[in-house]
């Protein structure tokens, strides 16, 4: 039963807030549990959208009137051990340690974790619609559970990120859950309630290890803004892990010398340097040349500190006072967009593969011409890419061929070196590439080396090894962008390969036949079940806006990237953008009196909007309109698609729009963009927006208002 | 969509997958095959 | 009747019906015989230095004409060639490079040695064996880098025309073959045998995984199993692993585990121990003997040999290897 008067709004807000921070604890989690790459943040959102809209389906058929106060009591109770569930997956025995998780253990692992968490937040929004009761309640809700959500992302991007963990995120979650459910149920036994989760944390928040290796001892722990960073130590040695993934041993003299080395001897005369990421060995070797400046960049406030505080362990603190040295805690393409032009005689790229969008933003010809104007005249940019033996595999050759054609759309000059060394050099003025001059001139400068061979430069630059990667990389096609991450794309399909099998490689290489027939029998299928009655389409709609909405997001997303060359700290003002949109359009619409002409309108904006941005790409506005503008349209939609078919469906309406938005997110991010660009996707949206308004308007006739509650009501 | 529409897109697209298979089969390259030399016939 | 086959090369002995492709990827059987899909189609073609293989006391110095086609019989997932070892050889793209090619290249290349390597030889057993006969009699020799995952017999037919191999000893536990490699254990240390019994000239790689196959009393076991069946001059290396394939959340291994490792061996007996895949002193040849320096190396060069005639310049001692 309704209340008689209408309940507080904030009661939603916090709903909306308590759902996204849940839903960032747990996908931190389970990133630094399985690999972090946009593959696996596509399975955990598939995965929680799918659940959460069925469970906003099931909702109404809970009738009880305190079910909203018990549905806050039982979010509380299975918020940590979820997040303790995920941890412990990471120390079962189904994997050799140190072993990637394989991509079906992966699927496997998300799907049953979070089926209850994500049900249960799920069967809240129906319950909420129905607690709401006034004029239109789905539209309300919906509007202020995205204003929640909203300011979530913000406390979560502000205050919270690398300040608590998220097991802490977990307990303080789940104890707001059991007050709200106080308040609501109005009666003080039920905040007892709140031990249950507090005696979860405490009793085996020490006893659950979070260890991406066996046989060394884990001797630092902690979240930061990017994710997990965790140190493992054997022997003399620290391993440092990125979110459960390796990232570097420290110390490892062997790899420190020979990734600065090599690099270093192909300029004459290195004065000025810009090193991107890396362990912090690396400077330690940079420091033994005659360099006048180096500008250290690191993304990650605590990786820096950690970095820091090896070197002090390991060289002393001389090195860190050093006035040569700077170290910028900053994102990478932020920094050299502002950086003084001619300013540095190298740029070294010290980054893991291109494996994440991310991390792909350094990898691509945009970036290589921002790096161009901070380099002076014979300066050489320096990066390094997979490195095999033996052969170099196709995918491999298109994911690195990429990066060598995008290299060589701005550079004149690109050297390469054999296979196991995988480096890859740029310059303007030409390099030499004769081994035995390199030889000559490392060994003239007489920097004292351990691990390092002169004659390594013999192996690396024979002409054997290097005419073979070059003839493999000059034969791919496409050429890594901001606008169209290729690189990315097929380090994706290199990754299935080690993972989990063939298939997005086959995908990718599918011809278009077999995509013709994939997508009649597809939008066959889904018009069968949609249209079988016409009236369906209004449900279709709101499928679509979910797609158009987050595809409009990444869209925004990407072209900011590609305007202003960094996004790290943007992505949270982005999507607060969004969700701030969406609140102003649902309460807007709310009180449409005719919400069915308003829907046609809507559609047809969507339309314009996507044909918009594929037009207005290169205006630095663009993104911020574009994610607002798409935000209000949305939310505008659902509320009037909500009053159209009334509330005793929002549920369902809520899980098509959560279909909508992930397939949006994951056909967009991982086959649109990367293999037809930003542009393309903007007009994909665009061509559905136009089809769902053609659909409306063929169907507007119907007498709405009986007609739908003839169909809707069961 | 009546069920004859439906069952006409459903052809549609099988007969699309088909005919992709056919060309598939048409560019595979051929196999170069020589005959090993330690092998037995298992009755 | 029916036309089913079985391959008899390696232990994995595949049964395959008409149609059906070995586990290494390489053998159809097509109407109840067995064929080779690579014979011929290497995919990978490079002149590498000896020392690449490893060996160090073979033709020290010299290059080798190295060549691999698609497969393998085993699926380590520390594999650093997987494009290659985990891939059907239609999946890759290959050279048309017949056994008489491969002598005129190796020879226009001046290598001393044909290596048989990067993947797992025994999956191309009838193009390493043929263009193996054709290189004896144009005087080149023959090198194998192998898993000796491999049948008595085949071997012992290949023997005829081998000069060497490097076998790679991955663990010396079952566990390890049956969890890490998708193999056993037994059949290699079978290979290591009848190698030395055919009078091969052999020597050994063990690649030290951190938490995998570090453990001390292990590797000391396998190095007094070496002394013991194999004797003491066989060479033996320890490789630094690198995180690699689906092992990419281990870390490079300690140079303090290879260096214990190698003084493990040096213990048990084995009068040759090296360190691999680092620039370390103990990639050097020392005399066991008079202690001196016999070949220096720094990576894959070959700084100072001073072998004489299969013997220390210094002291005259006899040193075990093929020298010319």
């Amino acid at each position: 039963m309704p209340p008689a008067s209408v309940p507080s709004p904030f009661l939603f807000i916090f709903m909306g807030a308590a759902s996204l921070l849940l839903q960032i604890a747990v996908l931190r989690l389970l990133l630094a549990t399985f690999s972090g790459n946009e593959l696996t943040i596509g399975i955990t959102l598939s995965f929680w959208l799918l659940y959460v809209g069925i469970g906003s389906a099931l909702g109404k058929r809970f009738s009880r009137a305190d079910a909203f106060c018990y549905s806050f009591i039982v979010s509380a109770l299975f918020a940590v051990p979820t997040a303790l569930a995920i941890k412990l997956c990471r120390s079962s025995s189904w994997l050799t340690p140190g072993e990637a998780t394989s991509l079906a253990a992966t699927i496997i692992a998300t799907a049953v974790i979070l089926a209850p968490i994500c049900l249960i937040l799920g069967v809240q929004f129906p319950l909420a619609v129905s607690y709401a009761g006034s004029r239109n309640p789905a539209g309300r809700v919906y509007g202020l559970e995205s204003l929640g959500a909203c300011c979530g992302g913000i406390l979560f991007t502000f205050a919270l990120a690398s300040r608590i963990d998220s097991l802490e995120l977990c307990i303080v979650v789940s104890l707001c859950n059991v007050i709200a459910a106080t308040y609501l149920g109005k009666r003080k036994a039920l905040l007892s309630l709140g031990f249950v989760p507090l005696i979860l944390f405490f009793a085996f928040r020490a006893q659950v290890p979070s260890v991406p290796m066996r046989g060394g001892a884990t001797v630092l722990s902690q979240e930061s803004k990017i994710g997990e960073i965790t140190v493992v130590s054997q022997g003399t040695q620290s391993n440092v892990y990125i979110n459960g993934q390796f990232a570097y041993s420290h110390p490892d003299p062997q790899t420190e010398e020979r990734g600065i080395h090599v690099p270093m001897t192909m300029h004459p005369s290195p004065d000025s340097l810009l090193v991107i990421g890396g362990s912090p060995g690396c400077l330690r070797e940079i420091l033994k040349y005659t360099v006048s400046c180096v500008d250290f960049i690191e993304l990650d406030p605590k990786l820096a500190a950690l970095s820091e505080k090896l070197i002090d362990a390991a060289e002393g603190p001389q090195f860190l006072k050093d006035p040569r040295v700077r170290i910028v805690i900053q994102d990478g393409r932020r920094f050299v967009k502002s950086a003084a032009k001619d300013a540095y005689d190298m740029v070294i790229v010290n980054l893991p593969q291109p494996t994440t969008a991310s991390i792909n933003r350094f990898y691509t010809r945009d970036f290589f011409r921002e790096a161009k104007s901070v380099l002076r005249k014979d300066g050489i940019i320096s990066i390094k890419l997979l490195s095999s033996s033996g052969y170099m595999g196709r995918s491999m050759q298109i994911a690195n061929g990429s990066v060598f054609n995008a290299l060589a759309s701005v550079f004149p000059n690109v050297a390469v070196t054999s296979q196991e060394y995988g480096f890859l050099f740029a310059s303007d003025a030409p390099m030499v590439t004769d081994a035995h001059v390199l030889e000559a001139r490392f060994l003239t400068r007489s920097i004292p080396v351990t691990y390092f061979p002169s004659s390594l430069f013999r192996d690396a630059f024979s002409s054997f090894g290097v005419h073979y990667v070059r003839d493999r990389l000059r034969l791919t096609v496409p050429v890594n962008t901001d606008a169209r991450p290729s690189a990315y794309l097929y380090n994706l399909v290199l990754w299935t390969e080690v993972h989990g099998g063939m298939w997005l490689g086959h995908l990718m290489r599918a011809r278009a036949w077999v995509i013709v027939g994939g997508i009649v029998l597809f939008f066959s299928l889904m018009a069968f079940v949609l249209f079988r009655k016409k009236e369906k389409t209004v449900p279709f709609t709101i499928f679509t806006t979910g797609f158009a909405s987050l595809s409009l997001s990444l869209i925004a997303i990407l072209v900011f990237q590609s305007l202003h060359g960094y996004i790290y700290e943007m992505i949270g003002l982005l999507a607060a953008l969004f969700m701030a949109g969406v609140w102003v359009g649902a309460s807007a619409a709310r009180t449409f009196h005719k919400p069915f002409t308003p829907l046609i309108l809507l559609d047809t904006g969507l339309f314009f909007l996507a044909v918009a941005s594929s037009l207005l790409l290169r205006e630095p506005l663009m993104p911020f309109f574009v994610a607002l503008f798409a935000g209000i349209l949305c939310g505008a939609q659902f509320s009037a698609a909500s009053f159209t078919v009334g509330s005793s469906v929002a549920g369902l309406l809520y899980a098509l729009d959560l279909s909508g938005s992930f397939i949006g997110a994951l056909i967009t991010s991982i086959a649109i963009v990367p293999l037809y660009g930003v542009q393309a996707a903007a007009l994909i949206v665009a061509l559905i927006k136009l089809a769902s308004a053609i659909l409306l308007l063929a169907f507007r006739t119907f007498p709405h208002n009986s007609f739908y509650n003839g169909v809707w009501r069961r | 969509m009546s069920r004859r529409d439906f069952l006409k897109t459903v052809g549609a697209g099988i007969l699309a997958l088909l005919l992709s298979a056919a060309v598939d089969a048409g560019g595979k390259p051929e196999q170069h095959l020589t005959e090993a030399m330690f092998w037995r016939r298992v009755e | 009747m029916e036309k089913i086959v079985q391959c008899e090369l390696c232990p994995n002995g595949c049964i395959l019906g008409p149609g059906q492709r070995s586990r290494c990827r390489t053998r159809t059987n097509s109407d109840g015989k067995l064929y080779s899909l690579v014979y011929g189609r290497p995919c990978a073609v490079h002149v590498d230095p000896i020392e690449k293989k490893p060996f160090f006391h073979f033709l020290p110095g010299t290059t080798a004409f190295s060549i691999a086609t698609a497969g393998c019989v085993l699926a380590c997932k520390f594999c650093q060639n997987w494009q290659i070892s985990q891939s059907k050889p239609e999946d890759t793209d290959t050279y048309d490079l017949p056994p008489a090619k491969v002598i005129s290249n190796a020879l226009a290349y001046r290598c001393a040695s044909i290596a048989y390597t990067y993947t797992e030889p025994t999956v191309f057993y009838e193009y390493m064996y043929d263009t193996a006969l054709a290189a004896r009699k144009e005087r080149v020799k023959n090198t194998m880098h192998s898993c000796g995952y491999i049948n008595e017999r085949p071997l012992r037919t290949l023997s005829k025309y081998l000069d060497a191999a490097n076998i790679d000893l991955k663990a010396f536990t079952e566990d390890f073959y049956s969890n890490v490699c998708g193999g056993r254990l037994k059949p290699v240390l079978d290979s290591l045998v009848i190698l030395k019994e055919e009078g091969i000239w052999l020597e050994i790689t063990n690649l030290v995984i951190p938490t995998l196959n570090d453990d001390a009393k292990k590797i000391r076991e396998m190095c007094r199993w070496i002394v013991d069946k194999l004797g003491r001059d066989v060479p033996l290396h320890f490789s630094r692993f690198f995180p690699h394939y689906r092992l990419t959340n281990l870390p490079p291994t300690p140079i303090e585990t290879l260096e214990s490792a190698r003084k493990t061996a040096l213990d048990a007996g084995v009068r040759f121990a090296y360190i691999g895949n680092i620039r370390h002193e103990a990639e050097n040849t020392y005399c066991p003997n008079c202690k001196k320096v016999l070949i220096e190396r720094t990576g894959y060069v070959v700084k100072g040999n001073h072998v004489v005639n299969g013997k220390c310049r210094y002291c005259n001692t006899a040193i075990p290897g093929v020298w010319n």
